[in-house]
């Protein structure tokens, strides 16, 4: 039997960048998209999708020139130990700090929405235990259960937004660009780290099969989760119209609770597991980059073992907000405000200094020849 | 609740010290110090949050 040594193929590698970025639809990323655009936020995927094939390929260019390195080893390689320290610094930052927003978020998704007389640390610690347990289990495990479980989830939420659709209004999505084109695109840009997840995507490219796996996997996820959140999206303004969106924190969960299949209420029973899981496996994969950045940062080779610390931590400093309904959503805005420029320069970044450097690989065919 | 809290603490203090302790013995001092900071945070952040 072939050893597949801790590394996964194509489908696993799909299915968790799905889950990992795609279950941004069912958080508070639509009414942060919806509070600037109105009825056109939809567009706002669609535009931004666009615009990360920039940094997205730059990025592809550049890390598949070297044979089984990751991200955080290229820029080792590139920018040399100190601002290599500091570049990968600020990757952890931005990661462990949305980690801890992200996962405040849906603890008060599950707090306010679900589990109203539960304690949110109760919440919050389970949610964070079940995170570092899969974490800490290793990579092919998330790869695998990620694929195990991402046909249910999608098929959940397919289900979801269709029966939405037909108990909606189409007519709610006109005028289609809402507060006009160029401010439809101008704020899409500004919110361009919406799929910043992307960067750290490549952090991971030594731990699938080949480089080839990784640049297709890569772009079909991208334009299947441009595609989901797109229509979702879309879903959300045809069931309330943009008014009501933007004023609703969690449209996702408004909108399961909303539909009904025929005779049948209470619909989020049937969901909010399957959200429940796609969440529990997309901060898994969080929490295993943070660690693994935090263990290139300190030297610590074993970085896995971090976890359970990093994940209590996380849990501590996530309960810090008064009311996190308010206060996160803010920082959370802001957060994607900060991290957008970044997104955007540390590819073009990267690659210039390759560039520089020969290593691209259409540059070293050229010196051979 | 509070005890619980307190009882977490503890034990996931006692894991991240005695990691820690193996790091600098595994001659990853930066590590091991880095775990000791993290340690201390685990101590410190509940009293701004879970035990106002």
């Amino acid at each position: 039997m072939e050893q597949s040594k801790g590394k996964i193929g194509i489908k696993e590698f799909i299915a968790l960048t799905i889950l990992m970025t795609g279950t941004k639809l069912a958080d508070d990323t639509p009414a942060i998209i919806y509070e600037e655009l109105q009825n056109a936020g939809w567009i706002a995927p669609l535009i931004v999708g666009a615009l990360s094939i920039i940094p997205i390929a730059l990025l592809i260019r550049v890390v598949t020139s070297y044979q089984d390195k990751g991200l955080i080893q290229v820029i080792d390689h590139l920018f040399g130990r100190f601002i290599g320290f500091l570049i990968i610094f600020i990757l952890w930052g931005i990661s462990f700090f949305a980690l801890i927003i992200d996962t405040a978020i849906y603890t008060d998704i599950i707090g306010t929405m679900y589990y109203s007389r539960t304690p949110t640390i109760a919440i919050y610690a389970l949610l964070m235990a079940v995170c570092a347990y899969g974490g800490k289990k290793g990579f092919e495990q998330i790869g695998s259960i990620s694929w195990a479980v991402l046909p249910y989830i999608k098929v959940s939420v397919l289900i979801a937004l269709v029966l939405s659709f037909f108990q909606g209004q189409t007519s709610y999505l006109f005028p289609i660009l809402g507060p006009g084109e160029w401010e439809v695109i101008k704020e899409s840009s500004l919110k361009l780290s919406i799929f910043g997840d992307f960067i750290f995507i490549f952090i991971l490219v030594p731990f699938i099969k080949s480089t080839k796996d990784f640049n297709r996997g890569v772009w079909i996820s991208l334009c299947i989760i441009v595609a989901e959140v797109t229509l979702a999206m879309m879903i959300y303004v045809v069931m309330f119209d943009y008014q009501s969106v933007m004023m609703l924190n969690y449209p996702y969960h408004e909108l399961i609770r909303t539909v009904q299949l025929g005779f049948l209420t209470n619909m989020e029973t049937f969901f909010f597991p399957f959200w429940l899981i796609a969440s529990f496996v997309r901060f898994t994969v969080y929490m295993y980059i943070a660690a693994m950045l935090f263990g290139r940062l300190f030297k610590i080779k074993e970085f896995e073992y971090a976890i359970p610390a990093l994940a209590t931590l996380v849990v501590f400093v996530g309960s810090i907000p008064e009311s996190p309904t308010q206060s996160i959503f803010e920082i959370r805005a802001r957060l994607i405000d900060v991290s957008t420029p970044i997104y955007i320069i540390l590819p073009l970044l990267i690659w210039i200094v390759a560039k520089f450097k020969g290593d691209l690989k259409h540059d070293k065919a050229k010196e051979s020849i | 609740m509070t005890i619980i809290i307190w009882l977490v603490i503890l034990i996931v203090n006692a894991y991240t010290i005695g990691f820690s302790i193996t790091l600098w013995k595994g001659d990853s001092k930066v590590g091991a110090i880095a775990m000791f900071v993290v340690a201390v945070a685990i101590v410190i952040t509940p009293f701004f949050s879970v035990l106002r």
